[in-house]
């Protein structure tokens, strides 16, 4: 008896509830619609919202984030915690001109330097880093270089080794997908945060290279890298990744420097400007383990990525080095954090550590290490 | 009646009309299941539109399903059940044992008169794990032992939550028969 009556409300109750349909507001198809893969041909179109996604993230290839804050310029008393101190002996005349005494503190970030220009054609100076200052290396054209003064220059405090943390690098990546031949591309769309380790007398900003399973038209400041990024599973959660890219960067750099006077004192300085542009290869191979099996995926990455500059522009006033080899040692992880019908967004992080050769002085020297974040979307038919 | 396979079919191929029409055709069942698994109208909303992106999502299924409607349903009721999972990581939790609950052939009766509204309302009083046990049982059918591998309870946790809602809808009906008796 009991048993008849919930049997009788369950059927009440279901019936009811089979015609219930309450009214939907229009609005919902076209939030729906904008996520729903429109398949034509065997490619995904991307709707609005994504093309609008990625005119915006794009526009801001020009923005960055950052304490990259104007410095006063002849500044006086600077504290041994903060300044990057740096002599340099700058157009010399006399080959054999000992390198100045080091102004100001002697903190353990402070860097002594000396940076001679000889009159010859083949001049020698040592580096412009302290850690290499005893590799005298060859400079092909300073005909012009002059003048007598020796010049003492420090570089104003604003050079912190986190002095341009955040870098939104926007990325846009092509990948091949072997699995499924329908839908054979794939765009990759990711905003990096940036947090490097910069040091005076470098630009190591520009070395570090983020995403490497998949970045491949890439944005620094202003730059491309089209990378071809082949995927090679070895068990179900285990895979072999290869990066193939060409990079190209350009970006602007200010150095704010002192000139000291024979006294230390520091006179009104001066503001050089750089523009660089470099061109370089690079291949990354890596291994890939994910986590989970199913979405949201996570994935840890171990790998390397060799990278060659195949050219470079400096001017020959350039208190930078730069580099032109570089190796890299990298351990990330990525996560899937949304899955629609037109992709996934992803969120991934990065440790890297890296060796590089510089172009100046051949010297290795370990230079650069930090952290990357990435904020991405991967455009694909789930 | 419905073709839905040559509709499935054209979705499948990306036809824009087609989804629209099969949305169209089901928008009013997935909202009602929605509305009964959600507090609010907005929880509703959210539901609605997350099971309309997977269902197209997963149209593919949908060619080898013996009844696209099921289908739909039953994607509506585990967006919504992973809805409630996502707001609150432990939402079913163990609960002690208590007497099973049996309602009278009276309070039926009421049941049968209610209106549809009115049971809604019932159900967004009750807690979210005896919404979704009372939903599962009595609506849509499933047994205790479905609804605790489905929630990820014990089965003998579903049986008590069920009679708790029951005990609420009890309550609810003497007050609605005093109300009546008095009107």
């Amino acid at each position: 008896m009991k048993e008849s009556v919930e049997q009788r409300i369950k059927e009440s109750l279901s019936d009811r509830f089979e015609r219930f349909e309450p009214m939907v507001d229009n609005s919902h198809w076209e939030q729906i619609n904008t996520q729903i893969p429109t398949v034509k041909n065997g490619s995904v179109s991307i709707k609005f919202p994504s093309r609008l996604l990625i005119i915006m993230v794009f526009a801001l290839a020009y923005l960055e984030l950052g304490d990259d804050l104007p410095t006063p310029i002849g500044q006086h008393g600077l504290s041994s915690g903060e300044v990057e101190a740096m002599n340099i002996r700058g157009l010399s005349k006399t080959p054999k001109k000992s390198a100045p005494v080091m102004q100001g503190n002697n903190s353990s970030n402070a860097y002594s330097a000396s940076y001679q220009i000889l009159e010859n054609e083949a001049a020698t100076y040592p580096s412009t880093s302290g850690l290499m200052k005893s590799d005298p290396i060859q400079v092909p054209t300073y005909k012009d270089t002059q003048l007598e003064k020796i010049q003492t220059r420090r570089l104003a405090q604003h050079r912190s080794p986190f002095r341009r943390p955040l870098i939104i690098s926007p990325i846009l990546s092509v990948k091949p997908d072997l699995k499924t031949r329908r839908v054979s591309w794939q765009f990759e769309l990711g905003l990096s945060l940036n947090f490097a380790n910069l040091q005076p007398n470098t630009t190591d900003e520009v070395i570090f290279d983020l995403c490497r399973d998949g970045a491949d038209l890439r944005f620094e400041r202003l730059g491309m890298s089209p990378t071809v990024l082949i995927n090679l599973p070895i068990s179900s959660r285990l895979g072999f990744t290869t990066g193939v890219g060409i990079h190209w960067r350009h970006f602007d750099i200010s150095e704010n420097y002192e000139i000291l006077n024979e006294f230390g004192d520091g006179l009104p300085g001066n503001q050089l400007n750089e523009s660089v542009s470099i061109w370089s290869l690079s291949i990354a191979p890596a291994i890939e383990y994910s986590l989970t099996q199913k979405s949201p995926e996570t994935k840890i990455l171990i790998g390397l990525e060799y990278e060659h500059w195949v050219s470079k522009s400096l001017s020959k006033e350039s208190l930078l080095d730069m580099p032109n080899q570089e190796v890299s040692m990298m351990l990330g992880i990525s996560r899937q954090v949304i899955t629609r019908p037109g992709g996934s967004g992803y969120i991934r992080g990065y440790g890297y550590y890296a060796l590089n050769r510089r172009h100046t002085s051949g010297a290795l020297r370990v230079v650069p290490y930090g952290f990357v974040m990435a904020l991405g979307w991967d455009f694909h038919k789930n | 009646m419905t073709n839905y396979s040559t509709l499935v079919q054209k979705c499948t191929e990306g036809d824009v009309r087609s989804q629209r029409q099969f949305y169209e055709l089901l928008k009013g069942k997935v909202m009602g299941i929605c509305y009964r698994y959600s507090k609010t109208t907005e929880d509703a909303n959210d539901i609605f539109q997350d099971t309309m992106v997977k269902v197209f999502n997963n149209m593919g299924e949908a060619l080898v399903v013996d009844s696209v409607i099921a289908w739909v349903v039953r994607i509506t009721v585990n967006t919504a059940i992973d809805h409630t999972r996502k707001r609150r990581p432990k939402p079913f939790i163990e609960v002690d044992h208590s007497d099973t609950v049996e309602m009278t052939d009276k309070e039926a009766s009421v049941i049968e008169k209610m209106e549809t509204t009115e049971i809604l309302a019932f159900l967004k009083q009750l807690p979210e794990s005896q919404m979704h046990v009372f939903n599962l049982y009595m609506i849509e059918g499933y047994s205790h032992r479905e609804i605790g591998m489905k929630l990820g309870i014990a089965e003998s946790s579903s049986r008590v939550l069920l009679s708790r809602a029951k005990q609420h809808l009890i309550q609810l009906l003497s007050t609605r028969q005093v109300y009546e008796r008095i009107g």
